[in-house]
């Protein structure tokens, strides 16, 4: 099954498969991805993969659109499906008080109690869809239908670092304070993002991950423990 | 070099941004008003994409430490060197002179060029600050008090320089924009008042986004959808029906209904509305 292709603007397009479960064509839109980017289309600046989207943005305007969408569609014919290492990530994560500002308007939207919320949310193993949105944030898919929750009215205009949220159909976690739309459910004490480290983020589109609930008292360590760089992510190859 | 005896309102070193990173969060960034920031660069024969200051409404006094010439882009700046105010807008601050700006007459942002360019160290590819990951510029944060900034090394040979003319301003633009991805998500009635309205720019706006004030518009049914790249330009519909424009260092993925995208020239009138300023939407497709 192919994509749809639309103009996104004057200078972008976006490759969607609306028919398509994002839970079956995550490797494929990562290989579709890699296709794309080894194929050193002239212009194109930024190669933005999505659930179930990939949006190109070029430098100043859309190419002939007949012509790149020939070429796209020729690509994702030929990109193959090679078999990629991935790894299974512990986050910590607190659920409780002041780190979970909506795990009440969620649990009674839900009519789930506080500890279920905690169970659904932790017992999953979670696969780590897009990231981005702004920096070290990481998508989620794999979230328990029962806490499917819309996104807020209109988004929050700063939701602090490390909190882990719940909008529609997905879960993640916000590495830096900015504005968010997500229901927050908890937060992790440790940062994601290490801009000065060799690797910008240790998690990846296609790599899993899961939530080990933490206390209060927990959160304070763990996060003490980042502060002076001692913190050493949990991390082993993984595959399904 | 130069101290800075006060900030201003929101000072960062800026250019002209990010490439290749928005898989990752890192949006392009740089100067709000490309053009502006540009033509200040240009007139001091500086690479045009040279570090730069941008200043936001209430501009900077600094103390400079050696000769230097700069230029001012961008919004109308009231100006006083050592107290005396100054027409022109290309010039040279002596050696121990205090540059003033405590004001942009008109415009939202101020473009102050230094010959040679602001002289940071490139993070990611870039010299722009992107303040909410706290990298690049000057210690990836807006100036304050105390800071003391470096000028680059003047190239030696010749230069060519182009005349820096005042920003004419647009009151109350209409921007060309053409349909996002969920723009048939609305209804025929809610696409034309969205299209003709008038929308008031919100206290809410900074280098992330704006938001707007005005009809509210809404999507049929549900409307959830999975999270999908977003780019400057972008014009968001969340629940509440009131429109948030993504700007250069906003989200480079979301999952509000996209309904339209303004071209990319319209970037920089945008850089120069004020929260109050009033604008509307000249559909393109």
């Amino acid at each position: 099954m192919s994509f749809s292709f639309q103009p996104y603007g004057q200078r972008a397009c976006i490759l969607q498969w609306k028919d398509r479960n994002p839970m079956d064509i995550l490797e494929e839109l990562n290989h579709f991805s890699d296709t794309i980017r080894d194929a050193k289309i002239p212009d194109l600046e930024e190669l933005i993969p999505a659930y179930d989207s990939l949006s190109l943005i070029f430098k100043e305007k859309l190419p002939d659109q007949k012509e790149l969408q020939a070429k796209l569609r020729k690509l994702y014919k030929s990109s193959q499906k090679v078999k990629k290492e991935y790894s299974l990530v512990q986050i910590p994560v607190c659920y409780l008080g002041e780190h979970a500002p909506d795990i009440h308007s969620l649990s009674k939207m839900r009519g789930l109690s506080i500890e279920e919320i905690i169970k659904l949310h932790s017992q999953t193993v979670y696969r780590v869809s897009m990231t981005g949105f702004y920096p070290g944030f990481i998508y989620l898919q794999g979230l328990n239908r029962k806490l499917v929750t819309r996104r807020k009215i209109s988004p929050k205009l700063s939701v602090q670092s490390g909190a882990i949220g719940i909008g529609g159909a997905q879960t993640g976690m916000y590495s830096l304070a900015t504005p968010g739309g997500w229901n927050i459910i908890g937060r992790c004490p440790v940062k994601l993002l290490s801009p000065k480290g060799e690797s910008l983020l240790p998690i990846a589109p296609g790599d899993y991950v899961w939530f080990k609930p933490v206390s209060e008292e927990k959160f304070i360590e763990l996060s003490a423990s980042d502060e002076v760089g001692n913190y050493e992510w949990k991390k082993r190859p993984f595959q399904e | 070099m130069m101290q800075f005896l006060k900030p201003g309102m929101f000072t960062t070193v800026q250019d002209l941004g990010r490439k290749g990173l928005s898989h990752l969060g890192f949006g392009p960034g740089g100067v709000m008003d490309k053009s502006s920031a540009i033509k200040a660069n240009l007139a001091l024969g500086n690479d045009e994409n040279a570090a730069l200051l941008e200043i936001t409404l209430f501009g900077p006094r600094i103390k400079f430490t050696e000769d230097r010439r700069i230029a001012l882009g961008g919004g109308k700046a009231k100006v006083f060197v050592d107290g005396e105010p100054k027409t022109e807008i290309v010039f040279e601050v002596k050696q121990g002179e205090v540059l003033d700006i405590p004001i942009l007459e008109n415009g939202c942002r101020g473009y102050l060029a230094i010959e040679g360019g602001i002289d940071v160290p490139e993070v990611f590819g870039a010299k722009s600050t992107l303040s909410h990951a706290a990298i690049g510029g000057f210690e990836g944060r807006a100036l304050v008090k105390g800071d003391v900034l470096k000028a680059a090394k003047i190239e030696e040979g010749e230069r060519t320089t182009v005349e820096l003319k005042p920003l004419k301003l647009a009151s109350n633009p209409q921007l060309k924009c053409r349909q996002g991805p969920e723009f048939d998500w609305f209804s025929n009635e809610d696409k034309v008042k969205f299209l003709t309205g008038t929308y008031t720019v919100s206290q809410n706006t900074n280098r992330m986004g704006m938001r707007l004030e005005g009809l509210q518009v809404f999507t049929e049914g549900e409307g959830s959808m999975f999270s999908s790249a977003l780019i400057p330009g972008v014009v968001q519909i969340p629940h509440d029906g009131n429109p948030i424009l993504i700007l250069r260092d906003g989200p480079t993925a979301g999952g509000y209904p996209r309904i339209v995208v303004v071209d990319e020239s319209e970037l920089d009138v945008l850089a120069q509305l004020r929260p109050g300023d009033k604008l509307g939407f000249e559909y393109l497709d």
